[in-house]
């Protein structure tokens, strides 16, 4: 758009804002931006608590790298920004987003059981997708939100790889199972012989057995806490951090 | 390898071409990206800190050659 102005006129812009206050915006969004460059340090930005947010999108890469195709979220990565978070004493809590299709198995275990063992108040939200190994990293934080139109999908576990036909291969994929099965009811409210039945139901997956569950349903079935979104995820993040400090 | 995914291993284990994304760090931070000529292309930014994704220099897409 071009104004053409005449000399020494000035111009008014065509909605009536609070040009001081934009200024001052401004002003505190570009010191905030130069305190990042500066000391890469965490900001308080202007929300009521410093907290941290992790979020955990594709694949859980564990001890193979996927090939480059896969979206992954590499274990190396979120351990030592967990201890990190955990440590620091300017953070105050940890959100957790989730969107994941789930990955390897020990991977997701290892970042759930250091979530679960975090002392620092850790809320996690389901957007999307927290299917397989998602739902034990949903279940890890003290309290767990869901959308909605979020969907977790409970089935059993795979092996990749050359698999010898003996009963001695089934048990120790019940083995395998059985961790995440305890991991799950220890930290919600479904109890290992209902979450057995959703991981081996029949009848819901085309080519698979187990379960789709949706928002609603994984609260009913107690493996997460409540409904909500990201403002609730928040809410209760601040609460659970003010409890903490009083 | 124990995988606990809701993917087909067809999905997953495509030898599609492609190559693994560099990587890079800088003030706390894990980049993913590509290396040029002028810097560092970031793709992907890595970290836990949410005020590290209003940083216009850490964004998808910045060439930044500060990152090492």
């Amino acid at each position: 758009m071009v104004i053409h102005m005449k000399k020494n006129e000035t111009y008014a812009p065509p909605f009536t804002t609070e040009p001081e206050q934009d200024e001052d915006d401004c002003e505190e969004i570009d010191d905030q931006q130069e305190k990042i460059k500066e000391t890469g340090s965490v900001t308080a930005a202007n929300g009521k608590h410093p907290i941290h947010c992790l979020t955990v999108i594709g694949q859980i890469e564990g001890h193979f790298i996927l090939p480059p195709q896969n979206k992954t979220t590499k274990y190396e990565h979120v351990i030592p920004q967990l201890v990190a978070i955990e440590e620091s004493p300017e953070i105050k809590g940890l959100l957790v987003i989730l969107n994941t299709v789930g990955g390897d198995v020990e991977a997701g275990l290892a970042i759930a059981e250091l979530i679960a063992g975090m002392k620092k108040p850790v809320v996690s939200l389901v957007l999307g997708g927290g299917h397989s190994i998602g739902v034990p990293l949903a279940v890890s934080a003290k309290r767990s939100f869901i959308t909605p139109s979020a969907t977790m999908t409970v089935h059993p576990v795979r092996m990749n790889g050359i698999i010898l036909g003996v009963p001695q291969t089934f048990t120790y994929f019940d083995k395998m199972q059985e961790r995440i099965v305890r991991f799950v009811s220890e930290n919600s409210k479904i109890t290992q012989d209902n979450f057995r039945k959703l991981m081996t139901n029949v009848g819901e997956l085309a080519t698979d057995v187990g379960t789709i569950l949706d928002g609603q349903r994984a609260v009913e079935e107690g493996i997460i806490d409540s409904l909500g979104s990201l403002s609730d995820a928040i809410a209760c993040l601040y609460s659970l951090i003010e409890e903490g400090e009083s | 390898m124990f995988l606990y995914t809701m993917m087909p291993k067809e999905y997953i284990f495509n030898e599609a071409e492609g190559t693994q994304p560099e990587t890079g760090s800088y003030k706390n931070c894990f980049f993913e990206g590509t290396r040029g000529a002028e810097g560092f292309v970031i793709s992907r930014l890595i970290s836990t800190n949410p005020a590290d994704y209003l940083n216009k220099d850490f964004t998808p897409g910045v060439t930044n050659s500060k990152i090492k």
